[in-house]
């Protein structure tokens, strides 16, 4: 038994429906060859009822199978759909082709066969029913451009096209019908000359439908030349199938069911007046759109000039803008849009003219916000129905357009304009938003990439004045003392350094030079560096020996620093003109002394300062004092010398640099530091220093 | 990805103390995952801490830095942090820092009592 629920099912499946369909269409034609073998009759009157019922209930399948194709549903808009109404247009041409070739061949059928009536009649049935596909076709193509057009005179088009089809319809099945059980004669023939009215009037509104200003705009020249000519071949062959509506046309299509021509006919003089509003359309230049074509390319290009000039490059007021711009060229009687920069819910950045009480009812509905997350393209919705909001429960006769924004793959805002009407945007104002979309794209991208130039360039900034304050913290140049000469030079590994050096007087006029080395590197070794700048400069000035200043730093930085934050530091003190030095040592790499042509390591105790303090630190702390003759010289540096290497991966090390040291003779502290530059440089080749480098030395030379 | 690949750590136990042995370079970039590993430890109450060095090949002034970040807290907790089998290299930088005042430093585990 089929239940309610599988006729149901059956409505609702396009395949199964079609199915039927095809299943009827052989039943009707087998029972139309069973009526002629036992009753020999074809004629209309001899089997009525059954021409009458399976008529009906084919129609009836069919109206449920193209009422499928048809429903109204949220329709993705994007400019593509140009290049498919010219494939629509081409397949139709070939339809219509195809059935001026059946007008043909029905007189020559009759011909060929030899005047038999069952085969030939069953054949031109057939050329009937290709006739009533090729209505049914032709209007699926046509609605679906209705569909996509969604202007304010689709609505009143759907609305009168349903009355008149149910009009012709009714004419065919109904009166004609009566009119054989009971004579009508004149009610038909008033009918007949009310549908002649209709068939003019229906003409003229297909005509107005077509006249929507922009949508043929994006034709290119040669799509023009090829959908011009498809046209004029469509209107062409339909009219040679008006013109045989009561020649071949009606003998095929009468074999059905008397007069199905007449909704034969009704499609297509519905498509032809389409049609020839579009063929006019495309040859003149609309002065209109012309002048809305301009306003639009102002519009975007006020709005590029904004992007491009702003400083505050903000999505929000980016998005502001958008709107507003868009708004100069198409009427927006309200619009939001929401962003979705983390996780998480969606904000709501905009908000102009929109009703809450609307607001909420649209949000809260599950359609709407399954259409909103699935857009992936601009979605034009013409009426709430099409998001299955009943009418019935809402007085909200509006339609929206939900434009997403993407930056790449990822969608970062979505704006939703709208109008208090229905069917109220047009194609060609579509195309404008599309326009502006992918520009506003565009615009984000830039956007994005500019203020992360401008990040990058103000972080670069920054850092240079970092690193210019930095260079201004190690002393450009070392004084000259009598007997004495001093060098220092102190090179980075990154734009801001850890190493330190540095050349200051004691309370008691004793000359220091210090070397320093920051554990860690860049930024926060940078500022301990600086910090252990400030912290020196304050405390020589209460310090007679380099002891005591070590102490008193140590103590300071103890308390001072994070636990996992050392410092280590060398510093010698000249004690007279005549080459006496003290060393003292806080964790850093040895001292190197040449005395008498030959290279020492001097490496007293001592640990890193900043660790601890107290008794420990004092009592391992100890301090070397050393005499100098003649061209005798000090070598200090970090371990960024010591653990330099080269592109070999080897170690410059610090058997290297006493070699260097040990073999050469020089003039001056200064020579000594260029010699070491030299000779290091020539060892690491292009390799990249990863540590900071800071060397100093200090030469004896007995000048009287 | 790189960081693990230049530096390397696996846990081991020797009677009451947890023994971290550590492998590759111990550098700015790679200290945090030893510092890490140190402060869990601590936090499990395991305050008896072995830090192996024998797969160690350099370590920078960063890597000297996780140990003296928590030293203080282990001893306060009656814990230690203490050293093994540093190579000759290592030995020596720890000896320049004076950290060899600071921390135990054995050739061997089994030197500990």
């Amino acid at each position: 038994m089929i239940s309610k629920q599988d006729i149901f099912s059956l409505i609702q499946d396009r395949k199964k429906l079609l199915f039927a369909i095809i299943i009827a269409l052989l039943i009707k034609l087998i029972g139309d060859f069973a009526f002629y073998y036992f009753f020999g009759a074809f004629a209309f009157d001899k089997n009525i009822i059954w021409k009458f019922t399976t008529t009906i209930i084919i129609t009836i399948l069919i109206i449920a199978y193209f009422s499928l194709v048809v429903k109204p549903k949220v329709e993705k808009f994007d400019n593509l759909f140009v290049d498919k109404f010219i494939n629509d247009i081409k397949n139709l041409a070939i339809i219509f082709a195809v059935g001026v070739g059946l007008l043909w061949l029905t007189p020559n059928t009759q011909k060929l066969l030899n005047e038999q009536e069952i085969p030939y009649n069953l054949i031109v049935q057939l050329f009937g029913w290709y006739f009533v596909v090729l209505s049914f076709l032709t209007a699926r193509y046509f609605l679906r451009w209705v569909n996509v057009l969604k202007n304010s005179r689709t609505l009143k088009y759907l609305e009168f096209s349903k009355w008149a089809i149910i009009f012709v319809l009714g004419n065919i099945f109904v009166v004609k019908t009566l009119n054989y059980y009971f004579d009508i004669g004149i009610i038909v023939n008033i009918l007949d000359t009310l549908q002649i009215f209709l068939y003019i009037y229906t003409f003229i509104v297909s005509y107005k439908l077509a006249s929507d200003n922009n949508w043929l705009r994006y034709l290119n020249k040669s799509q023009k030349r090829q959908f011009n000519y498809l046209l004029s071949l469509t209107i062409i062959m339909a009219s040679i199938i008006l013109a045989s509506t009561s020649g071949n046309l009606r003998a095929s299509t009468d074999l059905i069911f008397p007069n199905i021509k007449d909704f034969v006919i009704y499609v297509i003089v519905v498509i032809v007046g389409f049609q020839i509003n579009l063929i006019f359309q495309n040859r003149t230049s609309n002065k209109e759109e012309l002048d809305q074509g301009t306003l639009t390319i102002s519009a975007l290009d006020r709005f590029n000039k904004y992007i491009l000039k702003s400083d505050i490059l903000d999505n929000t007021e980016l998005l502001k803008k958008f709107i507003s711009s868009l708004n100069e060229v198409i009427q927006i009687d309200f619009s939001w849009s929401e962003s979705y920069f983390v996780e998480g819910k969606p904000s709501i950045i905009t908000m102009n003219g929109v009703e809450e009480k609307f607001y909420n009812f649209l949000t809260n509905s599950p359609n709407y916000q399954s259409t909103l997350n699935n857009a992936s393209n601009t979605i034009v919705i013409a009426g709430l129905y099409e998001l299955g909001l009943n009418l019935k429960y809402n007085n909200y006769r509006k339609s929206i357009i939900i434009i997403p924004i993407f930056q790449g793959n990822l969608k970062t805002s979505t704006i939703i304009i709208g109008r208090n009407k229905e069917y109220a945007f047009s194609i060609g104002e579509v195309q404008i938003i599309n326009t502006f979309v992918t520009n506003f794209a565009v615009a984000i991208q830039n956007n994005k990439l500019m203020q992360e130039a401008i990040e990058k360039q103000r972080y670069q900034f920054e850092l240079n004045l970092a690193q210019s304050i930095q260079r201004k913290i190690v002393p450009e140049n070392l004084p000259d003392l009598k007997n004495y000469s001093i060098a220092g030079k102190s090179i980075p590994a990154n734009e801001l350094g850890g190493d330190y050096f540095d050349f200051v007087y004691l309370r008691n006029k004793k000359p220091v030079i210090l070397i320093a080395d920051v554990s860690g590197k860049g930024v926060s070794a940078a500022l301990y560096m600086a910090e252990l700048k400030g912290i020196i400069i304050s405390i020589v000035k209460y310090v007679d020996d380099i002891k005591e200043l070590v102490l008193q730093l140590n103590d300071i930085l103890v308390k001072n620093t994070e636990k996992q934050i050392f410092i280590t530091l060398s510093a010698i003190s000249i004690n007279d003109d005549n080459g006496e030095v003290c060393y003292i040592r806080a964790g850093h790499t040895p001292l190197l002394v040449k005395q008498n042509g030959i290279i020492q390591q001097i490496s007293p105790k001592g640990m890193a300062l900043g660790l601890v303090g107290g008794k420990v630190f004092e009592e391992n702390l100890e301090v070397k004092k050393l005499t100098l003759k003649s061209n005798d010289f000090c070598f200090a540096f970090t371990d960024g010398l010591s653990e330099m290497r080269n592109t070999e991966n080897d170690e410059f090390g610090l058997f290297r640099i006493g070699d260097i040291l040990q073999n050469s003779n020089f003039n001056d502290a200064k020579n000594v530091l260029d010699i070491i530059i030299e000779e290091s440089n020539k060892f690491k080749k292009n390799r990249q220093l990863v540590d900071d480098l800071t060397i100093m030395s200090l030469m004896f030379k007995h000048r009287e | 990805m790189e960081n693990n690949e230049k530096f390397s750590l696996s846990i081991e136990h020797f009677q009451t103390w947890i023994v971290i042995k550590i492998q590759g370079y111990l550098d700015a970039h790679t200290s945090p995952i030893l510092e890490n590993t140190i402060s869990d430890a601590i936090k499990n109450d395991e305050n008896q801490i072995i830090v192996d060095f024998e797969h160690l090949d350099y370590i920078s002034s960063a890597g000297f830095g996780v140990f003296m970040e928590f030293i203080e807290e282990v001893r306060e907790k009656e814990g230690d942090i203490v050293l093994v089998k540093m190579s000759d290299k290592i030995h020596k930088l720890f000896e320049l820092l004076g950290f060899t005042y600071l921390f135990k430093i054995y050739t061997t585990i089994s030197e500990i009592k």
